[in-house]
């Protein structure tokens, strides 16, 4: 029993490393730092672009390498090397970020997207390893662990970085310049070390049969296609998958870009650091609150009033640039916001 | 918690947006306020999809599978 829970806890830490990018480097530090360091002063909107074409840009790269990652994850015996593979590749990219000097916007976007790869890439192994740590009566369990451990590992770094940006000098550091590059490197530091267990204590599940990686690449492309067909004939799915593509590519354009529009509306670094801690907190005690009730009580009408909440949200975030209303919204956005479980 | 979902078009549109409107009027502020603006498309675009989706043909569906 005690193997078995190590192996749980192992898998769900890897949700409590790598969440540190998604908050402190993804939705904080690396727009803030993007407009405000790397790019030129003079020319606010095209750094906007740029942030913006390089957020695309990481995510039509995973997309397309997705079917081909997911096909090797659920066939291959390679699940755990690519896992380290992608998380190698995040960790690093995360800590090179600290070392980029000042106006080479260039470098560090193309630094920003491979980190980003890193982090989705690694993320469909992440889930993939989920069936070998759980069984069908504690998958729930399991996948909720690793979400919940996932909330709190990148608000406790977040908070970290958060007060390093406040109070530099209180951390032996120079400025908020420092504090920052310092931040970029704690981030890596954490996705490397929270890493490990994951690494040792869980074993790649085994097979029935041996396959080469180019023979799963195979059979996952045919097994796609089926899967394609099976849905255009579900015109129904079909349709629902359009729609919750939108919606969600929508959701996480204001995750990665909200940040530099706050810098483009004059908020502080630390105002816009500040509220992100705050959705990080209201986010995970309402998703162990509130939403529990909704779930219970509201069921289908939850994602209407989620809906109805991001798009008041919008809206005010458009014609308010108080600082308290600010946080007021966070606030909203933090009770209603929800990460996707990884049960598919 | 965030982002592990993908932004595809989101960011590239916003960003377009915002460039495009400051080129013209020259003032970033409300450029960026535009572009933001601008991803009320994907939600509209997505509940105008969504209220496509038969829910009750879709359970049945379901249920089938």
């Amino acid at each position: 029993m005690k193997e078995v829970n190590k192996k749980i806890y192992s898998w769900a830490l890897y949700d409590w490393a790598n969440s540190a990018f998604a908050t402190t480097i993804m939705a904080g530090f690396f727009p803030i730092f993007f407009s405000q360091f790397w790019s030129s002063s003079e020319n606010l909107s095209q750094s906007t672009f740029y942030l913006g074409l390089g957020n695309s840009l990481a995510s039509i790269f995973v997309a397309l390498l997705a079917p081909i990652l997911g096909a090797i994850a659920d066939r291959g015996t390679l699940k755990k090397r690519f896992l380290i593979f992608f998380a190698f590749l995040g960790i690093v990219m995360s800590i090179s970020l600290g070392f980029i000097a000042q106006g080479m916007w260039p470098i560090a976007l193309i630094v920003y997207v491979l980190a980003t790869i890193g982090f989705s890439g690694g993320n469909v192994f992440y889930d993939s390893l989920l069936p070998a740590v759980s069984h069908e009566k504690n998958i729930d369990f399991v996948s909720g662990l690793g979400f919940a451990l996932g909330y709190l590992g990148g608000g406790i770094l977040i908070v970290i970085n958060f007060l390093m940006l406040t109070f530099p000098a209180s951390f032996g550091l120079e400025n908020s310049t420092q504090a920052i590059q310092y931040s970029f490197i704690s981030v890596g530091i954490w996705w490397a070390v929270f890493s490990l267990p994951i690494f040792f204590f869980v074993q790649e599940p085994a097979l029935h049969e041996e396959t080469s990686i180019s023979q799963s690449i195979k059979d996952g492309l045919k097994e796609l296609k089926n899967t394609f067909n099976e849905i255009k004939n579900l015109k129904v799915v079909f349709t629902f998958l359009i729609a919750y593509w939108l919606y969600i590519d929508g959701v996480d354009t204001v995750v990665r870009m909200a940040a530099d529009f706050g810098i483009k509306l004059g908020f502080s670094q630390t105002s816009i650091m500040g509220a992100l801690v705050l959705i990080q907190f209201i986010g995970f005690f309402c998703n162990i609150t509130l939403c529990q009730i909704f779930r219970k009580y509201w069921h289908q009408k939850r994602d209407l009033f989620r809906n109805f909440w991001l798009h008041g949200y919008y809206y005010f975030r458009f014609f308010s640039d108080r600082g308290l209303a600010f946080l007021c919204y966070c606030s909203v956005v933090g009770m209603f916001s929800r990460r996707n479980s990884n049960v598919k | 918690m965030w982002g592990k979902f993908a932004a595809v078009i989101g960011p590239l549109l916003m960003g377009s947006v915002t460039l495009v409107i400051s080129s013209r009027v020259n003032d970033d502020e409300l450029a960026a306020r535009m572009g933001i603006l601008s991803v009320l498309v994907l939600f509209i675009l997505g509940a105008y999809v969504f209220s496509k989706v038969d829910l009750s043909e879709g359970k049945q569906k379901a249920k089938l599978l």
